[in-house]
């Protein structure tokens, strides 16, 4: 792609400028200082790849207009065809448009495509630069051109040699150190170490097991022989001990036994005969206590039986005081209401006569009695009550209805006239003469609509007529009306007068006062009731006061018969009282009699009993007698003597009996037995003491050095287990075989890395020595031209990013050291060179160069222009200088001139 | 006369521990050691339920560089069962287990016969009365023995089949140290029927008859070297026929190691997909026990870049281990990459630049003798660093792989896939 117009329409200083024919080859673009050829290098570069945005810190060249910035490049293609690449500030780099002349558009992505693979680093460092950016070190320094020219060459692509020795040497490092301690192949080594001493240590613990063996069997036969004599002291032991122990008892025995046989012969006394004698004894003194307290209880009845005396007079009187006990309750009473009751009668009596009195002060008591109301009277006296009260009532409506009648009348009287209006009959005649018209044409015209209208308002007519009649006719019925309630007013006081004089005649009847009225009757017949009961009840009283005077009449009598049986007693007022002493008396005499009765049965049975008691006690002492007869003794403490014998020599025997069984239970029976009771005769007991003690000792010491061989035996027994059953050894060798290939296999690992990186390390001195990258040996030839051959050559160490200079006397210059000029003369070569590596692969773009000779002499200029003649042969490049000299050589070299035009047309 | 049935083992190697097994899972660790005593507990099972009259020991027991106390006590606890059942076991000593290396105060159960380390003894197996068979063998006295024992045997004029038991190195074989040596020649001349051997760790019949030669190799695989199927030799002696040897194997964990191609997968789950079905056909071929499989993944493939990645190979086997983990019968899975880049070395090589320049130094380093440059640079580890005792000596042959191992890996990283 080259470029052949640039329109700028606004763009820093530059607006609306325009610079056409440009051409393939050389172009230069003269112009004075400040034209704007830095703007111009800017223009081109940001139209091909883009704005910067707002934040970005590089200059926006913002136009003098105001506008943003904006313009085109007119670009022709390979192909020929011309294609104008337009692009305007904005979002995104700025949109771009592409126009193919007279097809179609295009965008970003054909611009892309157009620009090949390169990017705007690239181009804005290598294609289109500024003599500042020649100088500038680091604008050969990014990464894609780095890469270009020092992996141009090597075949390593994007590789970088340096990342991967690095690794290597990272890799080899997190294995093993010389050093180190904490990589994992110096901790195995460290590991391994301890494994092996400790696999030592268990080899040696094993050795061991041989003479442990040796010496458990050693102890074992030790241990059986203390056993056998710790077994045999024992035995001798436990036998001096039994004889130590039984020495006492045996000899026990033996006394016992002697003292056995020097006892007499006791089999005469009776058996259990103590035992007898005291139970006789006790039956006996049994009986003679009984004796004793018998005879008390007898003089005791005796004595109780003469202190009873019962009086006989009363006795014999029983009947009587059995009477006034059982009345005495009675009599009490009797004595105590009489009074009241004789005053409750005269009270009643005076309340009947007044009573009486008051029904009819003619009456007696007898008119009372004989007044009898019966049920036929009483009905009697309703029926005429009701009657008389519905006379009455009658004869008074009557003359209600009279007088009623006679004010309404009056009143009529005074509202007469009012009837019937006039107006009124004079239509009904109207109406009649009006229908009698009609009539009479229905007839004539026999129109039966019109007769029957006719018919109908003579009806109308004819009750019109009636009704002011009938009003009138009222007023005229008047005087039979009063009439008729006269004659009801006379019948009904007269049926009155008839009924009252019937009720008079039934008072006369019955002997009542003729004024009473049938209620006031009814009244007097309850009241003659009333009395009536009154009149009982009185009789009922004068009964009672008969009773209790007889009753006081009948124990008075009484009581004076007996207090005459009494002598010295005199009576006292007081009925009841007397009553009540005497019966006091006589219950008293009535116990004591029978007292004495009961006190002389008991006497008679006491007297027996006592007979009875004399005999058995006899009976007992005949016995005693006998039985120490028995026993051949002559009395009873001889009889106690033998038997006291008899029971110490029992004892003896019994304690004998223990002993032997005690020997028996330590030492066995039969032989065994009796093989003791030889030996223990014969035994000094302080000597046996002492080799009892000995021996004991002996056992004690024996015993201790047995616990100690055990203890020996066991230790050693577990410690053989333990080495039988490790499984320590085998487990250390695994896990030292298994760290130990680990270690091998790291350490190969190790080597591996080592190698490889021992290996790149050889290598990049041999490529270093003889071959460099593809950037670098173009570069070389330009530079070899530009510099006429004075260096013997240019190359890169393999593993640095710099660029050395070999003079012809061998020696060799960094980057650093070089001239100014033959700095920008290297890096042109080096950018020219780039060029060229990079379009073996891409398509050619426009170079653009400001003003970049300005340091190189005359001579260097001139080689350079060849150089350049020489490289823009199939290339277009773009030269912008205000220097005039350049101008002028670039023309003489072939270059074609452009001149900038202002206020370009558009 | 009837048959005589018998079991002829060696080279047990009880207390040995497994060796080329670094950084393994703690129960996998577990089961390789007891792997030796469980697969000697195989024998003797084996013993019980075929009701052979005999188990035939012909030396290496245990393992141990000193006495192996432990493997001792195991190995009698086992024998007494033999015993209980009225199994003869006759046990003639090897170079690791020697007389003199055994515990005096072992107490051997009655039917355990060990043979004296003087002269070659014979112990005649007696059934009612009628002497059915006699076993001759010989111990050796001491670790280190040199002298040809097998011509010190003399089978006699007796009765009944004949057995002879030996631990020795036949022909100048094999990789074994030579202790006890002697030729085929020297055993065919003694008329036995069997000569049960030991001392050579893989199983082979050396001569089917008259008389059959045998190493039972050992019982159980405890290294690469050893890798594949390990066992007994279960025997009927027969008076007009060969003698019926068939092999049984009785190793507790088979241990396998294979290499498996994986240059045609370019994913990492198809690549483990593939390495468990291989596995698990391994393992199908172990019967039903464990099987440990010490597994080279190799050929060319774009995995490479990522598998040589730091951890990489250390996720992959947790993954293939979890996936094995609750499969019966269990697998294990030790893995080694050898795998390459997808790079054609040859076109780089013939490139003009840096990565051909280092390629051609490669070659130039592995053509060379001694390496002794590269020698130098392993110095720190190898020959300096206090450690360096636990470390194998690099043979030629080793630092030819780390050099090609190293190769791979930076041409991994110089030219990663795109």
């Amino acid at each position: 792609m080259q470029i052949r117009e640039i329109i700028v329409d606004g763009f820093g200083i530059l607006i609306n400028k325009r610079i056409k024919g440009l051409r393939p080859g050389i172009n230069v673009i003269y112009g004075p200082n400040e034209f704007g050829k830095t703007s111009l290098l800017e223009f081109i570069r940001r139209i091909l790849f883009g704005f910067p945005t707002k934040a970005n810190k590089k200059n926006q060249y913002e136009p003098v207009n105001g506008a943003p910035c904006s313009g085109q490049l007119i670009c022709e293609l390979k192909s020929g065809e011309q294609v104008a690449v337009r692009r305007i500030q904005g979002a995104n780099k700025g949109p771009v448009t592409l126009s193919f002349k007279g097809k179609n558009q295009g965008d970003a992505s054909e611009l892309d495509d157009l620009l090949g693979s390169a990017t705007r680093e690239m181009y804005e460092n290598v294609y289109a630069f500024s003599l500042d950016e020649l100088q500038s070190m680091q604008s050969l320094h990014g990464d894609e051109i780095k890469s270009r020219i020092y992996g141009a060459g090597m075949g390593l692509g994007t590789v970088s040699l340096s990342e991967v020795e690095k690794n290597f040497k990272k890799q080899c490092e997190n294995i093993f150190k010389p050093k180190g301690s904490n990589q994992p192949a110096n901790k195995l080594g460290k590991e391994l170490r301890e494994i092996q001493k400790k696999i030592r240590e268990t080899e040696k613990e094993t050795d061991q097991y041989e003479s442990r063996s040796t010496l458990l069997k050693e102890l074992e036969g030790k241990n059986i022989e203390l056993t056998a004599e710790i077994e045999s002291i024992e035995k001798k032991l436990r036998k001096l001990q039994i004889q130590s122990e039984l020495y006492p008892v045996a000899a026990e025995l033996i006394h016992a036994n002697e003292e056995l046989e020097s006892a007499p012969d006791f089999s005469r006394f009776p058996e259990g005969g103590l035992a007898k004698l005291e139970t006789l004894k006790k039956d006996k003194e049994a009986f003679k206590n009984r004796l004793q307290e018998e005879q008390i209880a007898l003089d005791n009845l005796d004595r109780e039986l003469k202190s009873v005396s019962p009086d006989k007079a009363l006795l014999e009187n029983k009947h009587d005081l059995i009477y006034i006990q059982q009345s005495a309750e009675k009599v009490r009473s009797a004595d105590k209401d009489l009074p009241s009751v004789k005053n409750e009668k005269g009270s009643l009596n005076a309340k009947i006569q007044d009573k009486i009195s008051k029904i009819n002060p003619d009456w007696e008591e007898t008119n009372v009695e004989r007044f009898q109301l019966s049920s036929s009277d009483l009905s009697l006296i309703d029926q005429f009550h009701e009657s008389l009260e519905s006379l009455r009532q009658k004869s008074i409506d009557s003359q209600n209805k009279l007088s009623l009648h006679q004010e309404r009348r009056d009143e009529e009287k005074s509202q007469q006239g009012s009837a019937a209006p006039g107006w009124l009959k004079l239509f009904t005649y109207v109406l009649m003469a009006l229908s009698g018209a009609m009539a009479f044409f229905g007839f004539w015209l026999a129109n039966a609509v019109l007769i029957a209208f006719a018919v109908i308002m003579a009806g109308m007519g004819l009750f019109l007529f009636f009704f002011t009649k009938s009003k009138g006719g009222d007023f005229k019925k008047e005087d039979a009306l009063r009439k008729n309630y006269e004659a009801n007013c006379k019948a009904n006081s007269l049926e009155f007068s008839q009924k009252k004089d019937e009720w008079r005649n039934w008072l006369n009847e019955k002997n009542l006062s003729e004024d009473l009225t049938p209620l006031k009757a009814r009244e007097i017949g309850d009241r003659a009731d009333e009395i009536k009961n009154m009149l009982s009840e009185r009789n009922r009283l004068d009964q009672r006061i008969k009773e209790m005077s007889s009753t006081l009449e009948e124990a008075k009598d009484k009581i004076e018969k007996i207090a005459s049986l009494i002598p010295g007693h005199s009576l006292s007022a007081n009925l009841p009282a007397n009553i009540e002493i005497f019966s006091a008396r006589f219950e008293e005499n009535k116990a004591a009699h029978q007292k004495s009765l009961l006190f002389e049965k008991q006497f008679e049975n006491q007297l027996a009993k006592i007979s009875n008691l004399k005999q058995d006690f006899l009976n007992k002492e005949s016995e005693i007698a006998q039985l120490i007869e028995s026993a051949s003794v002559k009395d009873e403490s001889e009889f106690r003597e033998q038997h006291e014998k008899i029971e110490k020599k029992t004892a003896l025997k019994s304690k004998m009996d223990h002993l032997e069984s005690q020997i028996k239970a330590r030492v066995g029976m039969g032989d065994a037995y009796n093989a003791f009771m030889e030996t223990i005769v014969r035994i000094n007991p302080s000597d046996a003491a002492a080799e009892m003690e000995q021996a004991g000792f002996r056992l004690d010491e024996l015993k201790n050095n047995r616990d100690r061989l055990l203890e020996n035996i066991g230790e050693t027994r577990q410690m053989l287990e333990q080495i039988e059953n490790s499984d320590g050894l085998i487990d250390q060798r695994n896990l030292w075989e298994r760290d130990r290939q680990t270690l091998n296999d790291m350490a190969r690992d190790w080597a591996t890395h080592k190698i490889a990186l021992y290996m790149l390390d050889e290598a990049k001195a041999i490529y270093e020595k003889n071959r460099q990258p593809g950037v670098i040996r173009s570069a070389k030839s330009i530079f070899d031209q530009i510099t006429s051959h004075r260096y013997e050559g240019i190359f890169k160490p393999a593993d640095q990013d710099d660029i050395i200079i070999e003079t012809k006397d061998g020696r060799q210059k960094g980057f650093l050291k070089m001239s100014r000029g033959a700095r920008e003369q290297l890096y042109l070569s080096m950018r020219l060179g780039l060029i060229e590596e990079y379009e073996t692969r891409s398509k050619p773009l426009p170079i653009i160069m400001d003003d970049v000779f300005v340091n190189f002499d005359g001579e260097r200029a001139r080689e350079v222009i060849k150089v350049l003649s020489d490289f823009a042969k199939d290339r277009q490049v773009i030269l912008m200088t205000c220097h005039e000299w350049t101008a002028e050589h670039l023309l003489s070299a072939g270059a074609h001139m452009i001149e900038l035009e202002e206020n370009a047309q558009r | 006369m009837t048959a005589f049935r018998f079991i002829h083992c060696s080279d047990l190697h009880i207390d040995s521990p497994f060796k080329g097994l670094g950084n393994i899972h703690p129960e996998l660790a577990n089961a390789l050691r007891e792997a030796t005593f469980k697969s000697f507990q195989n024998i003797v099972s084996l013993a019980l339920r075929e009701e052979v009259s005999a188990v035939v020991i012909a030396g290496d027991v245990y393992d141990g560089a000193e006495k192996s106390l432990q493997a001792q006590f195991r190995f009698r606890n086992a024998l007494q069962n033999l015993s209980d059942a009225g199994i003869e076991v006759f046990v003639a000593l090897g170079n690791h287990d020697p007389l003199d290396e055994w515990s005096a105060s072992l107490k051997w159960p009655e039917r355990v016969r060990l043979f004296s380390g003087k002269e070659p003894e014979r112990i005649p197996i007696v059934r009612n009365g009628v002497e059915v068979a006699q076993v001759h063998g010989v111990s050796f006295p001491t670790r280190d023995v040199r002298e040809n024992l097998a011509k010190k045997f003399d089978p006699g004029g007796h009765p009944g089949y004949s057995i002879a038991v030996l631990h020795a190195n036949v022909g100048s074989d094999t990789g074994h140290e030579n202790y006890a040596p002697c030729s085929l020649e020297d055993l065919v001349e003694k008329s036995f029927d069997y000569w049960a051997l030991g001392h050579v760790h893989s199983s082979q019949v050396l001569r089917e008859n008259n008389p059959a030669i045998v190493y039972s190799g050992n019982s159980q695989a405890r290294h690469s070297r050893e890798a594949g199927v390990k066992g007994c030799y279960l025997v009927e002696l027969n008076a007009n026929s060969e003698p019926d040897i068939k092999f049984i194997p009785t190793d507790a964990l088979r241990f396998n190691t294979s290499r498996l191609d994986i240059s045609s997968i370019n994913d990492l789950d198809s690549a483990t997909d593939k390495i468990q079905e291989h596995c698990e056909k391994l393992s199908d071929n172990a019967g039903n026990r464990p099987a440990l499989i010490q597994l080279s993944i190799e050929g060319r493939t774009a995995l490479d870049f990522d598998l040589r990645k730091p951890g990489a190979m250390d996720a992959l086997s947790e993954e293939l281990n979890s996936r094995f983990y609750l499969r019966e019968p269990q697998i294990w899975i030790d893995l080694k990459l050898e795998t390459a880049g997808v790079f054609d070395i040859a076109s780089l090589r013939k490139g003009n630049n840096f990565i051909a320049d280092l390629l051609s130094h490669y070659s130039a380093v592995e053509s060379s003798v001694d390496k002794e440059s590269i020698r130098k640079e392993l110095k720190p580890m190898f020959e300096s660093w206090q450690g360096r005792i636990f470390l194998d000596e690099l043979s030629n042959e080793e630092l030819d792989k780390i050099l090609a191992a190293a190769r791979e890996l930076t041409l991994n990283q110089l030219t990663p896939p795109s």
